[in-house]
């Protein structure tokens, strides 16, 4: 017999509690008004509820029954944790720096770091160098890049120049996400594992 | 050069207004914009940005570009495997392009389908039924060619038409991409010598960077560029100090 599943209570609960408010509220107010649950649990539903449709977030933490969940509420169903649909292994395009570096490479076939990185907008990312350099490097060790012999001058004194990248293996709109010591190819669901690097 | 995509300049700014324009039109059909320019102004460069951010599909048009050809790499680039006749390669763009009505098309170098026109016809039939906003990218003469097919460029809803960057666009791309401090001086000679050429304006920031870090220079100045070429025009050298 498989284990309750979590939550399971909370959901319904909170979704039952906002349709009998009918106003907006936070999360620390939903929490004085139901004490036998603890704030972070109301805050995880909430969120769940809001991913569902049956609640909408007014503002930083501030929730409202939609119409849905009116209705939802009304008609007595129990919502529970899990996904929210049939499961059928149809990926969605990301719209993460990652994705946004595949779709640059997939356009440019060409190019250095820097090229990509400005195209894939880094959008105040961090260390938008690092993680380009990662996931290219990732691609490379994958079989998806191939470092070509004549690297392109860089401007500084000692510098050795950047690595042009030409994209070998294009397989489609998805971008290939990293594993431990190998890639995952959404489009094609393979895995790719890191290859030897050629002896010099 | 920093790795940004600088999007202060008035090219960018238009190609915005112009998408705008474009979106809020009245004619469903007629959801094409017209992306001209010479060459080293910048235009592929924004095709491509825009088609990265936006997640749209991007293809670059082939000097011997066929429908079919065009219909397959159309379908292998939005991630299907893409059938052997043309009919049914554009009924699975259509059948995607139903399902994705944001996603637009970007077709980069469109001068090179000109040579077939049926290859535009295609893109037309499948932006006719689906209705999708379609930005196609080419030099000045394309324009000309273009009217000359009514049907086709009645789907046209707005041209826009990248120009030489003024000296406010060389001072943002600048101010956007040098990594080393510079005179405005020096932003008015790289505009000078130039000519408002983005892809220029880029060489001259790579070739003052390098001077400036070879030589620790904090701050560069005209002084510093005399008889440094800033372009690829070796005719073009910087003037430096009178």
């Amino acid at each position: 017999m498989s284990a309750p599943a979590r939550n399971t209570g909370a959901y319904t609960r909170l979704l039952r509690h906002l349709a009998a408010r009918r106003k907006c509220l936070s999360v620390q107010e939903i929490a004085r008004e139901m004490p036998e649950t603890d704030a972070r649990k109301i805050a995880k539903a909430a969120g769940a509820l809001v991913s569902r449709g049956l609640l909408a977030r007014r503002g930083a933490g501030c929730y409202v029954i939609t119409p849905k969940g009116a209705e939802a509420a009304a008609s007595g169903a129990k919502i529970a944790p899990g996904p929210k649909g049939p499961l059928t292994g149809v990926t969605r395009a990301r719209a993460g720096f990652q994705a946004r570096l595949w779709r640059a490479l997939r356009i440019e076939k060409k190019g250095c770091l820097p090229d990509f990185i400005a195209l894939a907008d880094p959008r105040g990312l961090r260390d938008a160098r690092g993680a380009a350099g990662r996931y290219l490097r990732e691609l490379e060790l994958a079989g998806y890049l191939k470092a070509l012999p004549r690297r392109a001058a860089g401007n500084a004194p000692t510098s050795p120049g950047y690595k042009v990248w030409l994209l070998v293996r294009d397989t489609g709109p998805l971008a290939p996400r990293r594993r431990k010591g190998a890639v995952f190819d959404p489009n094609t669901r393979e895995i790719f594992e890191h290859q030897r690097e050629a002896a010099p | 050069m920093k790795a940004v995509y600088c999007k202060d300049t008035q090219n960018f700014q238009q190609f915005l207004a112009s998408l705008l324009r474009v979106n809020r039109r009245g004619a469903a059909e007629a959801g094409w914009l017209l992306v001209l320019g010479e060459p080293g102004l910048g235009k592929s460069r924004a095709l491509s940005f825009y088609a990265v951010q936006q997640n749209a599909v991007f293809l670059r048009a082939k000097a011997a570009w066929t429908v079919n050809w065009m219909l397959r790499e159309l379908v292998t680039e939005i991630g299907e495997q893409p059938a052997l006749r043309s009919e049914a390669l554009l009924d699975q763009a259509i059948k995607f392009f139903a399902m994705n009505p944001e996603r637009a098309l970007v077709i980069d170098e469109v001068d090179h389908a000109m040579h077939d026109l049926r290859v535009l016809e295609s893109v037309r039939d499948l932006s006719d039924m689906t209705e999708i906003t379609v930005v196609i990218g080419g030099m000045q003469g394309v324009e000309r060619k273009l009217k000359r097919h009514a049907h086709i460029y009645s789907r046209i809803a707005d041209v826009c038409r990248f120009s030489p960057a003024n000296i406010a666009d060389t001072q943002a791309i600048f101010r956007a991409l040098c990594e080393v401090e510079v005179a405005d001086a020096v932003v008015a000679e790289a505009h000078r010598a130039t000519g408002g050429y983005t892809r220029e304006i880029l060489n001259s920031i790579v070739e003052i960077e390098r001077l400036a870090k070879r030589n620790r220079i904090d701050c560069v100045t005209p002084e510093h560029l005399k008889g440094v070429r800033l372009t690829n025009d070796g005719r073009q050298t910087a003037r430096g100090a009178a």
